[in-house]
């Protein structure tokens, strides 16, 4: 029935494929249909949605009726879930904020972005409003989903300022972030299971096919069929297991698995656990298919990295906990080390993920590939953070949770103005951007090298928390994986910085200009973020210690102005205090004096001037020739594209 | 003498050289690269280096007699040194042409376009002279400084 | 007895700051002189490096039209003072232990990366197609050798840790003293592979010959250096100095650091510094040729990386039997 289900799915968002994102090749002269035939329809499509919204009295009906047939042939009645979806305030007012903002779309399109901003405004203001519906852990990640969410519409709002039926693509980008809100704060499966989908179904699908090319359809079905396949999964393992414990509470849950044998709940939990982590795009499942596609529009591509591909971890830990925590887990099927072998098996499967993914991100020419493939290479650190089960561990995960939230999304809404700019796809046709743009230039740096590992930035310190935790438990083999696939990352980083903002510049950099107010507003606010979290981690910790001791860790010992915790623990602060001190010191030497007066001059190329700019430049792909030459081969990768292709 | 004279006497002590081959017939760069300035001769004691790079430096040697062709590139990379500099023009071709006096292809004396400090005359000028150039030259400089 | 100076005198004083930039200096002045010592010739002063950076400083500077000026001057400053950062890391033998809230081994491996980002973005930064080449070997070069040094870290960790019975230690403190309490790592057979991993990384973290492939001279004229003068020059030839340090003292206190305290065991720290330096670095330097990157980075993927694999393996296996 399942697999009916999904051939069916699939069938139809062809269908609605073909309706709305094929251009239109037919007869002038289609008009509206007739008034009764508009009727009809209206009428079962209320249905459809009083259905879906309150299904209460069908249900009634039906579950009399089962209750009576179970009765005749004496079968034990089953558990029937609550078919009705909890909306918490934030994700209404997102979603009718999406209807609304659909609406005005088809009249102005930047009303529809202003619109469709302030509706995600006012879902962060509904998600805190409403707090005490949530635990603190997924009342942190959606007050991030809202609050991201509304930074990358901004974002969005300039960046499709020249695209078509804006209306439709903030909508989607509305919904997806609904479904994302409902998910967190769901009590019971179902509700868990409904937003769930509606965030990574259709609505994912609308925002990433957007530009209605044919590689974008093809990539938006790829990844539409890939995400159903994981929520499929998912699915029969959340059935298995609600139907097993006889409840689709959550709360509930842990002491109806805890009483059954461990063989009957292993194969529930093996399938949901698979769901989430293919979500987080981990392997050995082929990685092309399980990345969002880099066609989508830009501020969407970094949402999903950033935000949406994060319920993969976050579930993780959430469903570990509700499920009964290490004590269930062990049961099922042991320990290693005081680690249940399912979450085990979890950490290698992310240290392997950050090791391939971080070398695919260095062999990228792409734009978006290139980060696309460091989201899944960062994804695998959260992953191993959280998987490992241990105090520092799971305040490491988070922490680099939170981090690379903020930085991969300022990278990618870089990625966004730099293509807005120079209407490059690869990085081939880019180069020497950072005088046009510095500020842009500015906010891609720091992200960057933060996320690269480059201490004492944010991004080095979460993952200092997870390589400390990974020796600390004993699993000195995943540490070093983490810790060679950081370079990887800094790699990556160095050659998009190399390749879009210096070197030689091209004629497209020549005309560029700096990016528009909106989106230097969410970059600028993202930056000063991570240069806040990386000054104080304690900003991050203590709400992060607080999550632990909620969900049943011993806690870490974080404070405001502290250092990192740990035996070995360091402060951030006192190292960027040090180097700024050793920066002020060098500073008036540097600049003063002989040194105030700088001569420019042309570069030095000794007396040739009659090669063109263009000629003179090493080409991206051979930017790294003898490292990439090696990778290739070593991850049976495909020799580098033609030129102009996005690879 | 005061800390700022003391400074650029320290200063004197490491200049740094530059090679640029204005068209020459490689003789004198020869007693340049593997005569004057390798292990016998040794001018690194007088904390002489040579630099790959014309940003890094602070004596220009220039051999050959400026032929027309590179005429352009050699001013251009000479503009690329910073300041202050000193030029010496090793061998006779920069001074007078030497054996390529009567060519059509050629722009000596380069003191028309360079303003040379330091000649050196010899084809090729033996290392000793080469080196006696250079510490006249280091002592021009260091009044520049 | 080591003594945990207030933060500030370590940054600017001694270890760090004043004491850090004369001994780097001296030590690179120490490796001039001998190398001409063994070409036979007489050489410049001990005090040579100093007046270079003299002379740098009365040189005007110039950047190219197309240099991204905030990165093209932040660089050389970013890396000098990572560096100055370091050596408040680095522990004496006897002499001075870095306090745990300045950061760990782990810290310094990462603080060790910036030179060579501040070097890769000098490259990047001046426009120069020259430059740019430097700046994808220098790329290169890091790609190969960082792995070589996670696992020697991580054996050394893994071996003192699991000694002394707890976990994997990364604090340079304790392994210091681990190693004046037990004999220094360096007799240690189980250790040997990682010594012989970190005979092969420091050349190439350092640059020097036969790994001074992203500064060639001759090849890519200086590389990311190209178009520096006057005194951002001179910061990166600080950097690379306090480098020289930061990584010596660091293969001093990871394999055999003294057993003396006070000022023997400072003097004796400067005596192991120098003996490195002239035989490790010096020596190697003068008796051998550059390599090319396609070599070099093949070659790290083989020799230094199995003996730092086999060296973290045995350290964890015969310290006591952990699993992966």
């Amino acid at each position: 029935m399942l697999l009916g289900g999904v051939i069916g799915v699939i069938y139809y968002t062809r269908v609605v494929s073909y309706l709305f994102y094929y251009p239109y090749k037919g007869e002038e002269g289609v008009r509206e249909a007739p008034a009764p035939m508009l009727v009809a329809m209206g009428v079962l499509a209320a249905a459809i949605l009083v259905g879906g919204f309150a299904p209460g009295w069908q249900l009634n009906l039906v579950a009399q009726i089962g209750d009576l047939t179970a009765l005749r042939g004496a079968l034990a009645s089953g558990p029937l879930p609550g078919l009705v979806a909890d909306w918490p305030a934030g994700a209404t007012i997102a979603v009718i904020g999406a209807v609304a903002v659909a609406l005005v779309g088809r009249a102005s399109a930047v009303w529809a972005g202003r619109l469709a901003v302030a509706t995600l405004v006012a879902a962060l203001v509904g998600v805190i409003a409403q707090a005490g519906r949530y635990d603190l852990l997924s009342l942190c990640f959606a007050a991030l989903i809202a609050a991201v969410g509304a930074l990358n519409m901004l974002h969005a709002t300039a960046y499709l300022a020249h695209s078509h039926r804006q209306g439709r693509f903030f909508a989607a980008f509305t919904t997806m972030i609904a479904g994302l809100i409902g998910m967190t704060q769901a009590k019971d499966i179902f509700s868990f299971f409904a937003f769930w989908e509606l965030m990574s179904s259709w609505a994912l699908w609308m925002a990433i096919c957007h530009e209605e090319t044919a590689a974008a359809r093809r990539e938006g079905l790829k990844y539409f069929i890939f995400n159903t396949v994981g929520a499929s999964f998912m699915f029969l393992g959340l059935a298995w297991i609600a139907a097993r414990a006889g409840t689709f509470e959550f709360a509930a849950l842990g002491s109806a698995l805890s009483a059954l044998e461990p063989a009957v709940v292993a194969p529930g939990v093996v399938l949901v656990f698979l769901g989430l982590v293919m979500k987080a795009a981990m392997l050995p499942v082929r990685i092309d298919y399980q990345m969002h596609p880099a066609l989508a529009p830009t501020p969407v591509s970094g949402y999903i990295s950033a935000v949406l591909l994060k319920s993969g971890p976050w579930g993780v830990l959430k469903l570990f906990v509700v499920f009964g925590g290490a004590a269930l887990f062990s049961k099922l099927g042991g320990a290693v080390n005081g680690q249940p072998v399912i979450l085990y098996v979890i950490s290698i499967i992310a240290a392997v993920t950050i090791l391939y993914a971080g070398a695919m991100a260095v062999i990228q020419n792409g734009i978006k590939l290139l980060l696309i493939y460091s989201t899944v290479c960062q994804l695998g650190y959260v992953l191993l953070g959280v998987s490992l089960g241990t105090t520092l561990g799971v305040a490491g995960g988070l922490m680099h949770f939170v981090n690379h939230m903020m930085l991969k999304d300022a990278m990618f809404l870089v990625a966004g103005a730099v293509m807005l700019r120079s209407h490059a796809t690869t990085l081939d046709e880019l180069g020497g951007l950072g005088r046009r743009m510095p500020f842009t230039f500015g906010v891609f740096l720091l992200s960057g090298l933060s996320l690269g590992g480059v201490p004492p930035l944010n991004g080095f310190s979460s993952k200092w928390l997870i390589y400390y935790s990974a020796f600390e438990s004993g699993h000195w083999a995943l540490a070093v994986a983490a810790m060679i696939g950081s370079l990887f990352t800094l790699a990556a980083v160095m050659k998009f910085a190399h390749a879009a903002f210096m070197g030689t510049p091209t004629a497209h950099a020549l005309a560029a200009k700096e990016a528009p107010l909106a989106m230097l507003i969410p970059m600028g606010a993202l930056a000063t973020a991570s240069v806040v979290f990386g000054l104080f981690p304690g900003l991050l910790l203590t709400p992060i210690a607080a999550i632990e001791s909620e969900l049943g860790f011993a806690p870490i010992t974080a404070s405001l102005l502290g250092p990192l915790p740990g035996l070995e623990g360091w402060s951030p602060l006192l190292l960027t205090a040090l180097a700024l001190l050793f920066g002020v010191l060098l500073l008036p030497w540097l600049r003063l004096g002989r040194g105030a007066e700088v001569v420019r001059s042309n570069v030095h190329l000794c007396g040739v001037v009659d090669v063109a700019a263009e000629e003179m430049r090493p080409s991206t792909a051979r930017l790294y020739e003898t490292p990439d030459a090696v990778l290739r081969r070593a991850l049976f990768a495909p020799e580098r594209a033609a030129e102009g292709e996005e690879a | 003498m005061t800390l700022l004279a003391k400074l650029k006497d320290v200063a004197a002590r490491s200049p740094w050289l530059y090679r640029i081959n204005a068209g020459s017939c490689n003789g004198c760069d020869v007693e340049l690269a593997t005569t004057a300035l390798i292990p016998r001769y040794d001018v690194e004691r007088l904390g002489c280096l040579y630099c790959g790079s014309p940003r890094h430096a602070d004596i220009v040697l220039i051999t050959g007699p400026l032929t027309k062709h590179v005429l352009a590139a050699a001013q251009r990379v000479f503009a690329e040194i910073p300041d202050p500099k000193v030029t010496v023009a090793v061998g006779v071709c920069p001074i007078s042409g030497g054996i390529f006096r009567e060519s059509y292809a050629i722009c000596a004396p380069i003191d028309q376009y360079f303003p040379v400090d330091v000649n050196v005359p010899g084809c090729p000028p033996r290392p000793p002279a080469i080196i006696e150039g250079v510490a006249k030259a280091i002592a021009i400089w260091r009044q520049r400084l | 007895m080591t003594s945990q100076l207030p933060i500030l005198v370590a940054a600017l004083v001694f270890p760090g700051g004043v004491f850090a930039l004369a001994l780097g200096l001296a030590l690179k002045g120490a490796d001039r002189r001998f190398a001409a010592r063994l070409q036979g010739r007489v050489g410049p002063p001990l005090a040579q490096p100093f007046f270079d950076i003299v002379k740098l400083g009365f040189k005007r500077t110039m950047a190219p039209d197309v240099a991204c000026a905030p990165v093209f001057f932040g660089a050389p400053l970013v890396g000098a003072a990572s560096m100055l950062l370091a050596m408040t890391l680095v522990p004496i033998a006897g002499v001075y232990a870095p306090g745990p809230i300045g950061g760990d081994l782990l810290v310094l491996i990462y603080l060790l990366a910036v030179p060579g980002v501040a070097l890769m973005l000098a490259g990047s930064s001046s426009g120069s197609p020259y430059g740019a080449i430097g700046f994808s070997r220098e790329m290169a070069m890091m790609l190969a050798y960082e792995g070589p040094i996670v696992l020697i870290v991580a054996a050394v960790a893994l071996r003192v840790g699991l000694a002394t019975g707890q976990g994997p230690t990364f604090s340079l403190s304790a392994i210091v003293a681990y190693q004046q309490a037990h004999g220094a790592l360096l007799f240690d057979p189980v250790m040997w592979p990682a010594v012989v991993a970190f005979v092969f990384f420091y050349p190439a973290n350092l640059g020097i010959v036969p790994f001074d492939i992203p500064e060639a001279e001759t090849e890519v004229l200086e590389g990311p250096l190209l178009e520096y003068s006057g005194r951002p020059l001179a910061l990166f030839k600080v950097m690379s100095a306090l480098k020289a340090v930061v990584v010596l003292g660091l293969g001093v206190a990871l394999f055999m650091p003294l057993p003396f305290a006070g000022v023997v065991g400072l003097v004796g720290w400067l005596v192991q510094l120098l003996a490195l330096a002239l035989i490790g670095v010096t020596a190697v330097r003068v008796g051998a040729g550059r390599m090319r990157i396609d070599q070099a980075f093949v070659f790290f993927l083989k020799w230094p990386l199995a003996f730092a694999l086999i060296g973290v393996i045995a350290a964890a296996y015969f310290s006591a039997g952990v699993a992966p």
